[in-house]
């Protein structure tokens, strides 16, 4: 019995030593959701911003838990400003939608070092923000999320 | 009796001296140095389509990692990058997909080149740190569209010289690459291989990212699952050289999204304009 119990601690450090050695790939960054019901229907409106090696990127998604007659946003903006509050990236979409769905995505990739501060400053914020859409015959519903990071 | 579990502890012993060792080896050392040096040109790795202006070449491994590869070009570049005087730094940036040559900022009017060039000039002392700079970002059609500028006060006014750690001979190594590599998955998917260019040997630093979502950016057809890029440095110096990012996307036909390319040149002094920016004051 005791011999059982020191092989299952040593098999435990074991895999947790191989599960730290392997490593996992967790891009930086988060997402903020808000949720809200629209006659009765679930929705739910997100923004996010991930940073990896290459690239970041930024996303609007608005979805609900059955079809609405349009689902999207109204405006989004995506940015990233340096300590000097130099603009390093800008970009403005309007009125983008799905109809007679659940589900509405939009992800900008945005690259490095095409989008990069002076030199001497560095990234403040990344910044995913605007209003969503959220339409059922004539309810109409505008979520504003914004999500910053760090 | 307890002589099983005693064998898995000696397996885990000697895995983990073999993971400190492994660890504990100096980062540039001659160990992985001379490998990929004797590698060359009998045991090969692999033949790496280059970039354009690098012919394709064979390639040696280099059995390091992401932080020793880091350190060991802080260390070169300590040694040769540099040199007391007026120092040049030309970035420039092709980006290959652009519908439109530039973004506005409507808050503030501040235009966002799609392409660009980047010249700065550097004044470095006799201990090889920057004391001042002045960099202006622009276009291809040469419109000044950015300007920066530091000084400790040794040459000119004293102008923000609490930015001057960010103008150091490190920021030109741009080693932000590294710190993502690290920060992404502790650099694992990132690979270090030499090249030979001529007479020069370079260090070509591949790195991709999955994205658990496709996304997309302008002026690029279809749907992004993927990216990488391809960064090469002077092995010697440690001077970053160019860089050619690509996108892969959904149909797995790749994309080039843009080519970062950087000359330093040792210059004897820079253009009165750009003296005279020490001494004046400057429009941001």
């Amino acid at each position: 019995m005791k011999s059982k119990s020191i092989s299952f601690r040593v098999f435990t450090i074991v895999f947790l030593f191989l599960v730290i050695l392997s490593g996992e790939v967790i891009a930086a960054g988060g997402s903020k959701t808000v949720s809200g019901s629209i006659s009765g229907i679930t929705y739910f409106a997100e923004k996010s911003v991930y940073t990896y090696t290459t690239s970041w990127t930024a996303s609007a998604k608005s979805s609900a838990i059955s079809n609405i007659s349009i689902i999207g946003y109204t405006w989004w903006t995506v940015y990233r400003i340096c300590t000097d509050d130099v603009y390093a990236y800008y970009s403005r979409s309007e009125n983008q939608s799905n109809r007679n769905s659940n589900y509405f995505e939009d992800i900008k990739w945005i690259d490095h070092y095409q989008y990069s501060c002076n030199p001497g400053y560095f990234v403040k914020k990344s910044a995913s923000l605007g209003n969503h859409q959220f339409t059922l015959n004539s309810t109409h519903q505008y979520p504003y999320v914004e999500y910053v990071y760090p | 009796m307890y002589r099983k579990p005693y064998i898995v502890l000696i397996a885990l012993l000697v895995l983990a001296a073999g993971f400190i060792l492994l660890m504990a080896q100096k980062p540039g050392e001659a160990k992985s140095e001379a490998a990929a040096q004797t590698a060359l040109p009998t045991a090969v790795g692999e033949v790496i389509q280059a970039a354009q202006s690098v012919t394709p070449v064979m390639a040696a491994e280099v059995e390091m990692s992401a932080a020793q590869v880091r350190e060991a070009l802080v260390e070169r570049a300590k040694q040769h990058l540099f040199k007391p005087g007026w120092v040049m730094v030309r970035e420039t940036l092709t980006n290959f997909t652009n519908r439109e040559e530039y973004v506005v900022v409507p808050m503030n009017g501040q235009i966002i080149p799609k392409n660009w060039v980047r010249e700065t000039w550097l004044l470095v002392n006799e201990d090889l740190k920057v004391v001042a700079g002045y960099s202006v970002v622009k276009s291809f059609k040469g419109e000044p569209l950015l300007e920066t500028i530091v000084s400790d006060g040794s040459f000119g006014k004293m102008i923000q010289p609490e930015n001057l750690p960010g103008w150091q001979e490190e920021h030109w190594l741009y080693l932000d690459l590294f710190e993502r590599m690290i920060e992404y998955d502790g650099g694992k998917s990132a690979t270090f291989s030499l090249i030979e260019q001529g007479a020069k040997r370079l260090l070509r630093v591949f790195s991709q990212d999955f994205y658990p979502s496709a996304g997309y950016t302008e002026g690029v057809e279809g749907a992004i699952v993927s990216s990488f890029s391809t960064s090469y440095y002077d092995w010697e110096t440690g001077q970053f050289l160019l860089s050619e990012d690509w996108a892969v996307l959904t149909d797995g036909s790749h994309k080039q999204i843009n080519r970062l390319e950087v000359e330093v040149e040792y210059s004897p002094a820079p253009p009165a304009e750009v003296v005279a920016r020490f001494t004046g004051e400057i429009k941001q």
